[in-house]
């Protein structure tokens, strides 16, 4: 058994509360215990030396109670033995002077083993409060610096400290802004002008408390929160190298877009405008040059209003005006304005009593014609189906073609800006559908995401949430 | 006058710019035969061989400078890129794969009819003439002497190399690298300040009022002599 056997857990810092008159009273005890357990053995032993079983008491009481004790219960001790022990019994006298010398090396050795008692109690004592120490500061550094960032792990370290300290108040507190934080704990310097304080709770204005903290807990926890601070910034600072990056990526990707994708319908406008004045055009080439002109200029519009969606997301000023809308609405716009002069190409299906969601009707419209028009571009000619119904308290609306699908790499990398898929794409795309897409559901509070099986289609599936109050049911009961 | 219509390949994937290009190239006396993506391009171009080609440098199947190096290891027909990619690199790569120009897109097609018309005075005037005359300037090929307004010119052995490049490709961009390696050799084919420096040297020399005229630059590509 240990010698200070307790509990793991419990404040091993600061010594708890031991009242001198219960120290005394136990003395007491353990002495009146020990003249009692003496009579018998009287009988059986020469007179005197059964005081051997005094030193006994002298050794638990000092192990548990210290030196003072020890030495106490030696001086009861003593007094007891020669009181009721050695002859003549009842009286502190001693007839014979052996008895003188028994007595003499009875209290010689019981201050001799308080000594050694005290000394393994206080050695035992220290080894229990360095290994809950090092306890300490291994479980702060695995909370403070296995967590994500600092700010996120000092509540858990300031309980962790707290509760090595028996102080269930305590925390850690960076930077205090006020000042009033200060004189109630232990002040942590951080380095490069920064500070913690370890504010200890209610009821701890002892300063030796304090003192005991400032040497024993406050280096090692210094130290960590010093490599916390420095692997936050290490951290920031790689974010912000990638952030530099990827908008790098993203810059070069864009003047790529722009440059090719709006080159291409100027080209093709500026040769239409060139041609139609030629004097020898043939039968119906005229027409023909005009639908040129009309539609590359429609599909500029189009690239320009991705362009602007996707700066309006990239900048933030994305901010959704939610309002009750139907979704089956929003669909159907969606689609008249991708396919205007054939809706045969989409299957759209709605589950009857569909209720309204809460979003911006507009962003989410330009949601449904990117992923329209995308699936349109991919699925070779079959209808693309769109199919809305409420799943696990949820909007889900699943938009289904039936192109080449794409492979889990061209999955992965879909919802980038201006991810085309250059091996493979034969299809006029700008690269930006999805990003939109993506940006626009998810403003909306809502999730997308995309399940492909290549060679039979491709499925993206958004997530709406439905408000709390529940909105009055859509009445259209059509599916088409 | 009625010569023979010449043949023109144009490979574009974008089919409403194949349309305008038909009417405009069949006004200024070609015959288009169009192509879609780079196969139908170079199996068009084995059936029907054309007198020149003009090839989009983004293709569904593949890219334009492999067209181009696979078109100049049997033909040697002018060939126009279309470039609607910003990106230098590719231009150069298609013109050192054996293109003689680029255009960039958006362009004007009276621009790219001028640069077609180039392309192909070269072909024609690249019969081992002993003598290219132009516009007063005279480089007799077999005394390796230069003229300009009937004065001797002195250039260095290197300048004389570079121009009988330059006027031998008469309308054609060649590239920096293409310079350097034909006249320094591969070894130097990055050595662009040297190029710099005697080309410079060279303009000194031939051009008269110090405007660049036999010798026009394209910042970043490279040089061509005067179509």
């Amino acid at each position: 058994m240990s010698v200070v056997g307790r509990p793991r857990d419990s404040p091993w810092l600061v010594d708890a509360p031991r009242p001198p008159a219960w120290g005394v009273l136990l003395v007491m005890l353990a002495a009146a215990a020990t003249t009692l357990v003496i009579y018998p053995l009287r009988e059986i032993a020469p007179e005197v030396s059964p005081g051997v079983v005094y030193l006994l008491a002298v050794l638990l009481v000092a192990v548990y109670w210290g030196l003072a004790y020890g030495l106490l219960t030696s001086l009861v001790s003593a007094g007891a033995f020669n009181f009721f022990h050695i002859p003549p019994t009842g009286r502190l006298m001693i007839a014979d002077s052996a008895h003188w010398v028994a007595l003499g090396v009875f209290l010689v050795a019981a201050v001799v083993a308080s000594a050694v008692a005290d000394l393994a109690r206080t050695r035992a004592a220290e080894a229990e409060r360095r290994r809950g120490e090092a306890d300490l500061a291994a479980d702060t550094a695995r909370v403070l610096l296995g967590g994500a960032t600092l700010a996120d792990a000092l509540p858990e370290a300031g309980r962790l400290v707290g509760a090595a300290l028996g102080l269930p108040d305590a925390e850690i507190v960076l930077d205090p802004a006020a000042e009033s934080v200060r004189p109630q704990g232990v002040v942590l310097d951080l380095g490069a002008g920064r500070e913690a304080v370890l504010v200890l709770g209610a009821g701890t204005g002892d300063e030796a408390v304090r003192a005991r903290i400032r040497e024993r807990v406050a280096p090692a926890l210094e130290a960590l929160l010093r490599a916390a601070l420095e692997r936050d910034r290490l951290q920031a600072e790689v974010v912000e190298t990638q952030a530099l990056r990827r908008s790098d990526v993203i810059k070069t990707a864009l003047l790529r877009a722009v440059s090719h994708d709006l080159r291409t319908p100027l080209t093709a406008i500026i040769t239409a405008g060139h041609a139609v004045r030629s004097p020898v055009l043939e039968g119906g080439e005229r027409d023909e040059l005009g639908l040129v002109v009309v539609e590359e200029a429609q599909r500029l519009a189009a690239l320009v209003d991705k362009l602007l969606d996707l700066s309006r997301l990239q900048a933030g000023a994305a901010e959704p005006r939610r309002d009750w809308c139907s979704l089956e609405e929003v669909v159907r716009t969606a689609a008249g304005d991708v396919c205007p002069d054939d809706e045969a190409r989409f299957a759209l299906s709605f589950d009857p009593g569909l209720p309204l969601v809460q979003a911006d009707a507009a962003q989410l419209e330009r949601v449904f014609v990117n992923l329209l028009e995308n699936a349109r571009r991919y699925s070779g000619g079959h209808p693309v189906k769109v199919r809305a119904r409420v799943v696990g308290g949820k909007m889900s609306i699943r938009v289904i073609d039936r192109g080449p699908g794409m492979t889990p790499a061209q999955l992965a990398r879909a919802f980038e800006p201006f991810y085309r898929d250059a091996a493979s794409d034969t299809h006029p795309g700008s690269g930006l559908g999805l990003a939109i897409v993506r940006g626009f559901v998810e403003a909306n509070g809502g999730r997308v995401r995309a399940e492909s099986l290549p060679g039979h289609g491709t499925v993206f599936a958004i997530e709406l949430p439905l408000a709390e109050e529940r909105a009055p049911a859509t009445t259209a009961e059509r599916s088409s | 006058m009625t010569a023979p219509r010449l043949r023109v390949l144009v490979c574009d994937d974008e089919l409403q710019i194949l349309r305008g290009l038909r009417i405009v190239l069949r006004e200024a006396g070609f015959d288009v035969v169009a192509a879609q993506s780079a196969q139908e391009a170079l199996d068009a171009a084995a059936l029907h061989p054309p007198e020149a080609a003009i090839i989009d440098l983004v293709l569904p199947d593949g890219d334009g400078v492999d067209v181009c190096r696979q078109l100049r290891t049997w033909a040697q027909m002018p060939i126009i890129v279309l470039s609607a990619v910003g990106d230098e690199d590719v231009k150069i790569a298609a013109l050192d794969a054996g293109a003689d120009d680029y255009i960039t897109k958006p362009f004007n097609p009276r621009e790219l009819i001028a640069r077609l018309n180039a392309v192909l005075r070269r072909v024609a005037s690249n019969v081992d003439e002993p003598t290219i005359r132009v516009d007063g300037l005279e480089i007799d090929l077999a005394a390796r002497t230069v003229r300009r307004d009937g004065r001797d010119v002195h250039l260095t052995p290197i300048e004389y190399d570079l121009l009988r490049l330059l006027a031998r490709n008469r309308g054609r961009l060649l590239t920096h690298r293409a310079l350097l390696s034909e006249v320094w050799g591969p070894q130097y084919a990055d050595d662009t300040q040297a190029l710099r420096t005697h080309i410079a040297n060279l303009r000194r020399k031939l051009e008269p009022g110090g405007e660049p005229h036999y010798i026009r630059t394209d910042a970043r590509v490279g040089y061509r002599f005067l179509a």
